[in-house]
């Protein structure tokens, strides 16, 4: 669902008048963004479905013990971290910063054994001597702040060699310097690729130093943290379009309205839960145990017990 | 608590005067360009094209209406007005309309009257010449014998008095009778004078001695014999025998027996000469009546005339100016008795012309003129003839204005050097000479006795100013009876109220009158004309004759300082708008006529402003606009009378001030002057049925519903153009100018190009009408991207390049509610929905905006009907493609309500002002109500 298509919804919910100045589209969607945050996306991730998951790989750098959480990761959180040295990944496990001077002593060339958070950034241990791996930190990704879909331009055609894309509609927000975003167009509606900076424009045709590989027509492009489309999954943005109707019927002080709404948007949540959870919904959850014997390779707990 | 519902379903109109957390839901602040007819709902007022341009008419005053044309007074002349084109026709015949002052108008017996500033002037027909109404009264009258002529209707020692009058037949058949002449006299002495003739006889011949008299008899004269002595005396008529030069002689049927003494006479035959007055054409005719003999020549003749004579005035006498009427009617023949007689109506009851007068009314039967002032009059008398005081060449000259008329003696026909029109043949007074001086008869006293010479002399030198066409005045001698002999009136012959002087040509001759004249026109005391001003006086005329007014049918109307503002006439009385209060005549014929004071509080303070309207007196006074009837006045405008107070104080209220009424519309428009503003910039709206005030924007000089299309035709103030109310009854009546053009090229099934050449901008919100399809568009936006404007229309255009088109400009109409509470002010309200809705489908777009106790305005909301919405059934065909249909809908119809929310910075407050604004060409809008849904807070927040 795009905003435009969210808008309407919304507005057809309560019947918001054709011609007013109460709430603008962009008060609306600032709204929904609202309500994405402090209730979808916790509904979300409650369910632990990894519906939001990203990677963002780090190249470490000798000497340096901290790496900052990735700047879009939800409540500066991170899922995981892996060392990634040569073809092998090292799990990195969360020790205690009170542990950590355990590992003062232990340089190996470029690798860490594991990690804790101090202040914003992941601090790696011990710290590498040398630049020879990398990290890889996966995070849940928020949401984009909704905008107008006049705001962003929809993929007609990828031109690798040439590292550019050509849109429909070159927006007035998209300009050369801007940093974009790369959004899937198909149902998802997944933030593919981040902070993209335009290069040139050639009337219909964006440059970019590179282009990511993930694109397709169908794609949106969109200023950086922002999206047209509802990075949530289908099934989220009914229960989104409600919640924010409950807001509007809230701020008009009719309370009436606003029962009638919330009791209705309870049972769209409901809903949706039985819709996203299990994500899978055949095959028996496999339940590994990391410590166990028979998993206790060099490679899968050298760190443990390091 | 719950959202509340206040729905605002009975509109009241302006209401600005009271508590505005009091008045009724239903008032508004603002109310322009809208009318509340209908009860309860808020209409646009329909627009106004231009029909005659500013550039067409010379300070157009005044708009009048006559046999259902429109007239527009300007440049001086009544011009009629095609209402279809605006092309003007002016009559022939000037008159003076004072720039800023508006000509009063009444309709009797066909005709129009019209109060100018220098008379009453009078339409018969819508193309005639404009004339002076009324007919001038009677001039000069000489009456003669001849002595050659012994027959006639002058019987021997008897006397015979004449009056003349004019007359005029009007285009609608009306008889118009004049005043009558002075009354002119003529005696018929016996032969012999005052002693008697010795008469002898033999047998039956009479011989009658007195000298001389063979100059005057001849043989076979009839001869009356009277009053003779002797026995057997031969008295009776009989026929001269035989004269000689001392005596003749005449045969009786019986012998006298003794001689003695007689009186004999011959009977004459009176013949008249009478000036024409100069504005006399052959449209006219005269009358002639004789009165009856007294039996003496010396008796006093009495007024008793009776029609003897009538004829048309001839082309030939418009030319020599004079009529000359041989009186041969037998008395069997003597007609009708003269009005004035005093068996009849007397001679005070003379029909004078109607004086000049602001304001006219017909009121039963009758023409009532108010504030009035009379023709400007000098009297004079000659008081010698001596020679050496006046003598031939001595002059007087008149002068009013730039005019100076020269009358110069002259003691014989001035045949050597007379240059003249006329030769010195068929010389008469009329005809001026080269130098366009004029001639009078000089009689001097040594020629004939003291008081015939004076009389003479006064007589030819009225007749003289009456014979010159460009006299400012005409002359009319007076003396008769016992008065002193030579006295004579002047009398301007136009109202127009400016003075004349007269002068002599040297001190000498001055001194033949009196009063003394001065020699120059610009030294010693001068002789100067003056007339009567009553401004508190009502003149009428008689029943039926609205051009006859007696100078004795006046009624004197309060304080002689209070002039009369207006007089209106209603169906039972005659209201009198004064100065120092209303009054009120009432009466059915001249003879009842009362007048009474109806109010002394109520002060009109502009005389424009006055308006009749359901039987009523409508006007703006010192308390608002009232009401007035001759049973009391009612004050109108309390609801917006702070409105009213700040202007009624203003110098320039009378002059700014205008109004008219619409009987139809059942509304009283009023122009004037917004209480921060110098000049009329606005226009009170009241409707009589409703009692609902609103305002107009098109302010007025002047305007006028004409009954033959029952349309409002406006003069305007600000550019002085004539414009018509649109009343096709359809859309486009609900727009302003319009403009014609076409189409260009076009772009897409809802863009195009335009070609008008016009002087306004082509603006978004105006509309095209496409006659050939009967539909009408809006603009939507204009584009020039591309150089050339692309216009985009709210429907698909059903026109092709090159079609014709009709440019329409919008009348801005705006309502604003007064402060909705919800009925405690002090509690702090959320205001969120406000929904309008109308009557029907008119309306396809309002800018709404809001205030409230903390803000005084809010951003604009614009608000458009949903075409999309509208495709289903029930919507009229061809409101999709190619626009609307221009039909109206006077019923209740499927219309999206124009809904929307109270903007966040205004939605909360302790009340609530909604503003509504409609600007789009050629479509009405018609709200039957207004609602808002609001929820009061708990009152501890409000504390």
């Amino acid at each position: 669902m795009n905003t435009t298509e969210l808008l309407a919804s919304i507005k057809r919910g309560i019947a918001v008048p054709a011609n007013q100045n109460r709430f603008t589209d962009v008060d609306m969607l600032a709204l929904a963004d609202e309500e994405t945050q402090t209730k979808l996306l916790p509904v979300l991730l409650s369910m632990r479905q990894e519906y939001l998951v990203r990677a963002a790989t780090v190249p470490l750098v000798a000497l340096q013990r901290a790496y900052p959480v990735p700047a879009r990761a939800i409540g500066r959180t991170v899922r995981q971290v892996t060392l990634l040295q040569g073809a092998n990944r090292f799990l990195q496990p969360y020790i205690q910063p009170e542990d950590s001077n355990r590992y003062l002593n232990v340089q190996t060339t470029g690798t860490s054994s594991g990690f804790f958070f101090e202040g914003d950034n992941i601090i790696i241990v011990p710290t590498p001597n040398s630049a020879t791996a990398s990290l890889e930190v996966k995070y849940e990704i928020q949401c984009s702040s909704l905008t107008d879909v006049a705001n962003a331009a929809v993929i007609t055609a990828i031109n690798t060699a040439g590292n550019f894309i050509t849109v429909s509609a070159v927006p007035s927000t998209i300009i050369v310097g801007r940093v974009c975003d790369f959004i899937q167009g198909a149902f998802g509606n997944a933030i593919l690729e981040i902070d993209f900076t335009v290069t040139n424009i050639s009337g219909l045709n964006i440059f970019f130093a590179a282009l990511p590989t993930s694109i397709a027509v169908g794609d949106w492009l969109s200023p950086a943290t922002t999206t047209p489309v509802i990075n949530l999954p289908r099934e989220m943005h009914q229960v989104l379009a409600q919640a924010v109707e409950c807001r509007l019927l809230e701020g008009l002080g009719d309370f009436e309205g606003l029962q009638a709404s919330g009791q209705k948007l309870t049972e769209k949540t409901q809903a949706m839960l039985t819709l996203l959870s299990p994500r899978q919904k055949g095959a028996q959850q496999k339940i590994v145990n990391h410590n166990g014997f028979l998993n206790r390779g060099y490679n899968r707990s050298r760190n443990r017990w390091n | 608590m719950p959202l509340q519902q206040i729905t605002i379903a009975s509109a009241l109109g302006l209401n600005v005067q009271a508590n505005s957390f009091s008045v009724p839901d239903g008032s508004f602040e603002q109310a322009e360009n809208v009318v509340f007819a209908n009860d309860g709902i808020i209409r646009k007022r329909r627009g106004f094209s231009t029909l005659t341009a500013a550039a067409t008419m010379t300070n157009p005053t005044t708009l009048l209406e006559y046999l259902g044309f429109l007239f527009v007074c300007q440049n001086n002349l009544i011009s009629r007005v095609n209402t279809s084109t605006g092309a003007l026709t002016s009559l022939s015949g000037a008159m003076t309309i004072n720039a800023g002052s508006k000509a009063r108008s009444a309709k009797a017996n066909g005709n129009l009257y019209v109060a100018t500033a220098d008379g009453v002037r009078k339409l018969e027909s819508s193309s005639a010449t404009v004339l002076q109404a009324g007919i001038p009264r009677g001039l000069d009258l000489d009456i003669s014998t001849n002595s050659a002529v012994r027959t006639g209707v002058l019987k021997p020692n008897d006397a015979v008095g004449y009056r003349v009058l004019f007359g005029r037949l009007d285009a609608n058949s009306n008889k118009v009778i004049g005043a009558p002449s002075e009354i002119s006299t003529r005696s018929n002495a016996w032969l012999n004078g005052v002693t008697q003739a010795s008469y002898t006889f033999v047998t039956t011949t009479v011989t009658v001695n007195l000298t001389g008299v063979s100059a005057l008899l001849s043989v076979s004269d009839t001869v009356v014999i009277s009053g003779a002595t002797g026995t057997n005396p031969p008295n009776g008529t009989w026929t001269v025998a035989s004269v000689v030069a001392n005596s003749f002689t005449f045969v009786v049927t019986s012998a006298p027996t003794s001689t003695g003494t007689l009186n004999f006479g011959v009977f004459r035959t009176p013949i008249l000469e009478f000036s024409l007055p100069s504005e006399a054409t052959t449209e006219y005719f005269y009358q002639v009546y004789r009165t009856t003999q007294p039996g003496s020549s010396i008796a006093t003749v009495s007024d008793d005339g009776q029609l003897i004579f009538q004829a048309n005035v001839l082309s030939a006498q418009v030319t020599a100016k004079f009529i000359t009427f041989t009186d041969t009617i037998n008395e069997l023949f003597k007609d009708a008795s003269l009005y004035t007689n005093s068996s009849q109506e007397g001679i005070a009851k003379s029909n004078l012309r109607p004086p000049f007068a602001t304001d006219i009314a017909v009121f039963q039967d009758c023409m009532f003129f108010g504030n009035t002032a009379s023709f400007q009059s000098l009297n004079l008398a000659i008081v010698t003839v001596a020679a050496a005081t006046f003598a031939a060449a001595d002059f007087i000259e008149i002068k009013q204005g730039a005019t100076t008329r020269r009358y110069i003696a002259t003691t014989s026909a001035p045949t050597a050097g007379f240059t003249g029109v006329s030769s010195a043949v068929t010389w008469n007074f009329g005809y001026p000479d080269a130098s366009g001086f004029s001639y009078f008869q000089l009689t001097n006293s040594t020629s004939t006795t003291i008081s015939s010479a004076i009389t003479a002399t006064a007589k030819s030198l009225c007749k003289a100013i009456n014979r010159d066409s460009s006299s400012p005045c005409n002359g009319y001698y007076l003396s008769s009876g016992d008065a002193l002999l030579g006295q004579f009136l002047l009398q301007s012959r136009t109202l127009a109220g400016v003075a004349f002087s007269v002068r002599a040509n040297t001190d000498t001759s001055a001194s033949a009158f009196s009063p003394l004249l001065p020699a120059s026109f610009s030294a010693g005391t001068q002789v100067t004309s003056n007339n009567s001003t009553e401004q508190n006086a009502v003149y009428f005329s008689k029943p039926q004759q609205p051009e006859a007014v007696p100078g004795v049918y006046t009624i004197p109307v309060g304080a002689k300082t209070s002039a009369i503002i207006r007089i209106v006439a209603l169906r039972d009385s005659l209201l009198v708008i004064k100065a120092d209060g209303l009054f009120v005549i009432r009466g059915n014929s001249p003879s009842t006529f009362s007048v009474q004071q109806l109010d002394s509080t109520i002060i009109c303070v502009a005389a424009d402003s006055v308006s009749v309207l359901n039987n009523s007196v409508y006007m703006l006074s010192n308390q608002g606009v009232v009401a007035a009837s001759d049973a009391g006045a009612q004050v109108l405008s309390r609801n917006i009378e702070t409105l009213f107070t700040a202007i009624i104080g203003k110098s320039n209220i009378a002059t700014e001030t205008n109004a008219v009424s619409y009987e139809s519309e059942r509304l009283y428009l009023l122009s004037t002057m917004n209480p921060n503003s110098n000049s009329a910039d606005v226009v009170y709206c009241f409707n009589t049925v409703t009692s609902a005030w609103s305002t107009w924007t098109n302010t007025f000089n002047d305007s006028i519903v004409l009954s033959s299309d029952d349309k409002l035709y406006v003069l305007g103030n600000v550019i002085a153009e004539l414009t018509k109310e649109r009343k096709l009854q359809n859309r486009l009546d609900f727009a302003e100018k319009s403009f014609a053009g076409s189409s260009a090229i076009i772009i897409t099934p809802l863009s195009c190009e335009l070609s008008f050449t016009i002087p306004v901008a082509i603006e978004v919100n105006d509309s095209i009408f496409h006659a050939a399809t009967g539909t009408i568009n809006q603009i939507l936006s204009i584009s020039s991207a591309t150089g050339t404007p692309i216009y985009t229309f709210r429907n698909p255009v059903s026109w092709i390049a090159l079609d014709v088109l009709e440019l329409f400009k919008p009348i801005r109409s705006a309502i604003k509610t007064s402060p909705l509470t919800l009925g405690d002010v002090s509690r702090w309200k959320q205001f969120s929905e406000f929904i309008i809705s109308f009557r029907n489908r008119t309306a396809s777009a309002l800018t709404i905006s809001f205030s409230n106790d903390s803000s005084g305005t809010s951003i604009d909301t614009a608000w458009s009907q949903n075409n999309s919405a509208q495709s289903g059934w029930g919507f009229e065909w061809g409101s999709l493609w190619g626009g609307d249909s221009i039909n109206s809908v006077l019923t209740t119809q499927a219309s999206q309500p124009a809904r929307t929310y109270v903007p966040v910075l205004i939605c909360r407050g302790t009340f609530i002002q909604g503003t509504v604004v409609h600007s789009v060409a050629a479509e009405s809008c018609e709200i039957q109500s207004l609602s808002y849904s609001a929820r009061a807070y708990s009152p501890r927040v409000s504390k």
